[in-house]
């Protein structure tokens, strides 16, 4: 008898903890309701504006009828490299098996509405909505950003130092940080970090001599600081700009010296014996991307590749730059996969921000290959998409969408990134327009 | 363009208006018309409540009132550029402006025009009203003399540094 109302007495309970709802310190009446397929997400907004015909396509200079088809991207994708007339030089690839074949990869998706610009082609696939013709590139976005979805929605609430935005260009894009939508905003933006700039030459020249505050001058500054902010009648939230905690800035105010002083050594991806000047503004964000990654291990984590945008002039510099930013993608795979924190708990995508045109411009480069640039023609809105991540969790080796039934969007990222980290049901439905990619998932 | 309407804070203006009021009855209105207050080195107005700074400075003029504070002169053109491509570079601009600032605090130039841990001491009184001045451009009020006072005289291990990397990235110090 007691052991029947002790069983009674336990399914009752634990009805009631499935079923109450629960007042989290956020106020929300239920907990995040989704289930994490993994704890890391990096995003690659692997841009500059790439044609599908150079890489899913394979066709090399094929397509410009000026020698044979192949793949310069042996890192991302299964096929076989160009046979001869080589415009770039060949590196060996840094991963075993191509990432496609470690993952699902979205042959033909659509960059559907709005112009093919590339802080345009940004704004897509980090808010999940397309932009109109008049994108102010001056202010933060109007919708919110991945990063502030999932700073709000995941529970319990993360701080920045789970989300980044490496990003290798300034200009706009620290602007992608957080939005101005008033319900999300800078408390839930990502740190923005230009690697070029930050750890430049003028940083190097003017801070690699700072030292760190000690925790006493940083206990004195507080003291004080806090004492003439509590007189003013303002707060840091009327400050544009996000904010760590006082210890998470400290954190990275230490990361950033010591790697501008050497104390953090840092690896570039090149293959053995390529010397460093073969080294792009890409592969530096990359490996930038993966210092954060090593020191950090955010949960979220966006980096972009922007170099191909050559191709308004230089195909064969274009073609170059494929190859090194593919190259690129492999050893930073292989280094998440050698980290003990994010090995095989971690999902990477990959999408370009805008695909370029299918008819050239006039400008030939030295090879008298033609350039394309990227007018919002229909061949520039085709873009494709590789989701790769564990196998019990992504579907391995699956290709999925042709040219003439494309499958997916660049709105799509987003939700399928929530969908990843189980925050996906607390996003507002009408928030965000696009689906998941279920494909990519077993 | 922004009207201003307030005293001057230079000392021997004062000792002029007190002399020439003490020899004379006559009334006067004085009316100084500001532009552009931040960045007038010669002629620095002085608010008068802290309540009176709104606007909040862009990057390039929190870093040219930093620059002009420490070195009591105008940033080169081209430093400024560096600085203002630099703050950009970081999205926590806490953070980025204590990157700055230390660097300033570092130089030898500004640090050496430091007032001395011990002049500090030796008058607190003087010293927290003339950083006031200095960075808030406005005079304490009684209770922020007195509370500036008593966690100087509490800690003994407070810089002339300390105070003013905290005056410098206080939430007032952003605004004007």
């Amino acid at each position: 008898m007691q052991r029947r109302k002790f069983l009674r007495n336990t399914a009752l309970t634990a009805a009631g903890i499935i079923s109450a709802p629960y007042i989290l310190p956020s106020g929300r009446l239920f907990a995040a309701s989704g289930t994490r397929l993994v704890n890391h997400v990096v995003l690659v907004v692997f841009g500059g504006g790439i044609r599908n015909q150079e890489t899913v396509g394979q066709q090399y200079l094929l397509n410009q009828g000026a020698g044979p088809g192949g793949n310069v991207m042996y890192n991302m994708l299964e096929g076989a490299a160009p046979s001869g007339s080589l415009v770039y030089t060949p590196w060996e690839p840094a991963v075993t098996t191509p990432l496609s074949a470690q993952g699902t990869l979205f042959k033909h998706m659509r960059y559907a509405e709005g112009p093919t610009g590339h802080f345009n082609g940004h704004s897509v696939v980090l808010t999940g909505r397309y932009t109109e013709t008049g994108l102010n590139l001056n202010i933060n976005p109007e919708y919110p950003t991945l990063f502030e979805y999932y700073r709000k929605h995941s529970d319990p609430a993360k701080s920045a130092m789970n989300a980044w935005w490496v990003s290798l260009d300034l200009g706009p894009y620290p602007a992608l940080n957080y939005s101005r939508h008033p319900d999300y905003g800078s408390l839930y933006g990502a740190n923005y970090i230009s690697p070029l700039t930050t750890f430049g030459d003028y940083a190097d020249d003017k801070f690699s001599t700072l030292n760190a505050l000690h925790p006493e001058e940083l206990s004195r500054l507080n003291t004080v600081k806090t004492f003439l902010d509590k007189n003013f009648d303002r707060s840091i939230v009327d400050i544009p700009g996000m904010v760590n905690t006082a210890e998470e800035k400290q954190e990275i105010h230490e990361f950033i010296l010591k790697l501008l002083q050497g104390d953090i050594p840092v690896e570039w991806p090149l293959p053995s014996g390529v010397a460093g000047s073969n080294l792009t503004g890409d592969l530096i964000n990359i490996a930038s991307a993966w210092k954060i990654m090593e020191q950090f291990h955010p949960e979220l984590l966006v980096v972009n590749t922007t170099n191909l945008d050559v191709c308004h002039t230089d195909f064969s510099g274009y073609i170059q730059n494929l190859h090194k930013s593919d190259y690129g993608i492999g050893w930073l795979w292989n280094k998440i996969q050698s980290d003990p924190v994010m090995s095989n708990d971690t999902i990477m995508i990959m999408i370009p921000e805008h695909g370029r045109n299918l008819e050239p411009n006039t400008i030939t480069d030295i090879h008298g290959l033609n350039a394309y640039d990227h007018t919002t023609d229909e061949n520039s809105r085709d873009i494709f998409g590789l989701v790769v991540g564990p196998s019990d969790i992504v579907n391995h080796g699956l290709v999925i969408g042709s040219e003439e039934v494309p499958n997916g969007q660049s709105i799509d990222i987003v939700p399928t990134i929530a969908h990843i980290l189980g925050f996906k049901d607390d996003i507002p439905s009408y928030l965000l327009p696009g689906g998941v990619m279920d494909e990519a998932f077993v | 363009m922004q009207v201003f309407n307030r005293m001057k804070i230079l000392p021997l203006f004062f000792s002029f208006i007190l002399l020439f009021n003490a020899g004379c009855k006559k009334e006067h209105i004085i009316t100084t018309v500001y532009d552009n207050i931040i960045f007038e080195i010669d002629t620095v107005p002085v608010y008068a409540s802290a309540n009176e700074k709104d606007r909040l400075k862009t990057p390039l003029q929190y870093i040219s009132s930093l620059y002009s504070n420490l070195y009591f002169s105008s940033i080169p053109s081209n430093e400024l550029d560096n600085l203002v491509i630099y703050r950009l570079s970081l999205g926590d601009k806490n953070l980025v402006n204590e990157i700055i600032l230390n660097s300033m605090l570092k130089d030898p130039e500004v640090y050496s025009s430091l007032p001395s841990n011990d002049d500090m001491r030796s008058d607190i009184d003087e010293f927290i009203n003339t950083t006031y001045l200095r960075f808030y451009l406005r005079n304490p009020t009684e209770y922020e003399k007195y509370g500036l006072r008593e966690i100087i005289e509490e800690d003994l291990t407070i810089t002339v540094i300390d105070i003013y990397r905290s005056f410098l990235l206080s939430t007032e110090y952003m605004f004007y």
